[in-house]
């Protein structure tokens, strides 16, 4: 017993002891854990951001532009019906104001022109609704809001066989890690003619005839009467119903 | 008093036993992290891939140029990706293709080691129906990840109808 007392003597070193190995423990759980968190975030944020990054160059490189072309294509085609359902058939007085109004919210004055014309063209494919659909899509699929402001769609014709349309906008992207802002973005697009009803001989000879725009394989050098009869008679109006029906 | 000596060793000894403890025991949960890196590049280059490769750019018997579905005029567009192929299908309500469609051009790509799954706007397009050892696979593997990209496309260029955007996505785990 003698012996021992100097031993008990020194119970607190080895509490110490204990004590330091329990916090020597602690660290070696946690420090690393510490640091390996911190490079998965890094990597995670510059993942997620490189994935959205990605999302905007298809939103403004294709989505736009396909959609643009789809809802101009359908808006030209519901003018030239609406044209046609005038009486008499007559031009229209203001088309750049008829066009934007059509292809951004599928109205005329309005009015539904798929009510006026009698066909449903513009239902669910005017731009308003294709910006719609792909905020909802970006939300499901990344979790970010995507807001697109129109400023303007004006279209032209530069060339003879195509109609120039032009979408100017402003975007915004919103997600949990960063936010993307772009103004005055400018997507263009073409729409060919070729099909689409002659809103010129609807008008000029009041619906009695009525063809569809078609390119001629003849040389601009080469017509003649026959030329000019073959055509006129080839220029039939039923594959455009067909295909628009 | 003679014996401190022996007291202090043996306090060491078990001091550096709980040191060596610890430092087994992290190293053993570190250790039994499963390889989450290789089953999230396997989702990420199986969306890559069907989403960067055009129907024009594939040497593929079924569903390339020339192919059985190309000679059937069941695909009409060689400017398509595999993935828009897949989405127009499914759009067309042709899952039955969509489903082969995608088992032609994924299965060699994929190593046998993996599982995936496609899905269309919230629908499984491959594999369609899949088996119970497919099904308790998923249901039992400890990671599942999933990579997403948002799909369109258009369905008549004739009458510009578009399809989509549809939410694509592929699950992969490993067997």
């Amino acid at each position: 017993m003698a012996a021992l007392r100097p031993i008990m003597g020194r119970k607190g070193i080895f509490f110490t002891f204990i004590a330091i190995t329990i916090i020597a423990v602690f660290i070696l759980v946690y420090t690393p854990t510490a640091n390996i968190s911190l490079q998965k975030d890094t990597s995670s944020v510059r993942s997620r951001i490189s994935v959205l990054d990605r999302y905007l160059s298809q939103l403004e490189g294709q989505y736009l532009e396909t959609v643009l072309r789809a809802s101009s294509h359908k808006a030209i085609l519901s003018l030239v019906y609406y044209l046609n359902s005038s009486d008499p058939p007559e031009y229209l007085s203001n088309f750049d104001t008829a066009f934007y109004e059509v292809v951004m919210y599928g109205t005329i004055n309005g009015v539904p022109i798929d009510s006026i014309t009698g066909r449903k063209i513009m239902d669910n494919n005017t731009i308003s609704n294709w910006t719609t659909k792909i905020n909802h899509t970006a939300k499901d699929t990344y979790n970010v809001n995507t807001s697109i402001r129109i400023n303007n769609v004006s279209a032209s014709q530069s060339r003879p066989w195509a109609i120039d349309v032009v979408l100017n906008l402003n975007y915004t992207l919103q997600s949990e890690i960063a936010n993307w802002r772009k103004d005055n973005v400018t997507v263009t697009t073409s729409v060919d003619i070729e099909g689409f009803y002659d809103p010129s001989y609807i008008v000029n000879t009041n619906r009695k005839y009525s063809p569809v725009i078609k390119k001629s394989s003849v040389e601009f050098n080469k017509w003649n009467l026959t030329y000019a009869r073959e055509h006129l008679r080839n220029a039939g109006a039923k594959l455009f119903d067909e295909v628009h029906k | 008093m003679q014996k401190r000596g022996y007291f202090f060793i043996l306090d060491a000894t078990l001091g550096l036993f709980v040191l060596v403890i610890g430092v087994f025991l992290v190293l053993s949960f570190t250790l039994e992290v499963p390889p989450q890196t290789q089953v999230g590049l396997i989702a990420g280059d199986i969306i890559n891939f069907l989403s960067s490769t055009k129907i024009k750019d594939l040497n593929n018997p079924y569903a390339g140029i020339g192919g059985e579905l190309w000679k059937q005029g069941l695909i009409t567009d060689e400017e398509n990706t595999l993935l828009q192929q897949a989405g127009e299908f499914y759009y067309k309500k042709r899952e039955d293709l969509a489903e082969k469609f995608l088992q032609n051009v994924s299965m060699p790509i994929v190593p046998s080691q993996f599982r995936y799954e496609v899905w269309m706007d919230g629908s499984r397009l491959y594999p369609k129906n899949p088996g119970p050892e497919h099904v308790s696979s998923r249901d039992g593997t400890n990671i599942l990840l999933t990579s997403k990209k948002v799909e369109f496309g258009i369905a008549n260029k004739t009458t510009s109808e578009i399809w989509g955007p549809y939410k694509a996505e592929v699950f992969a785990w490993q067997r």
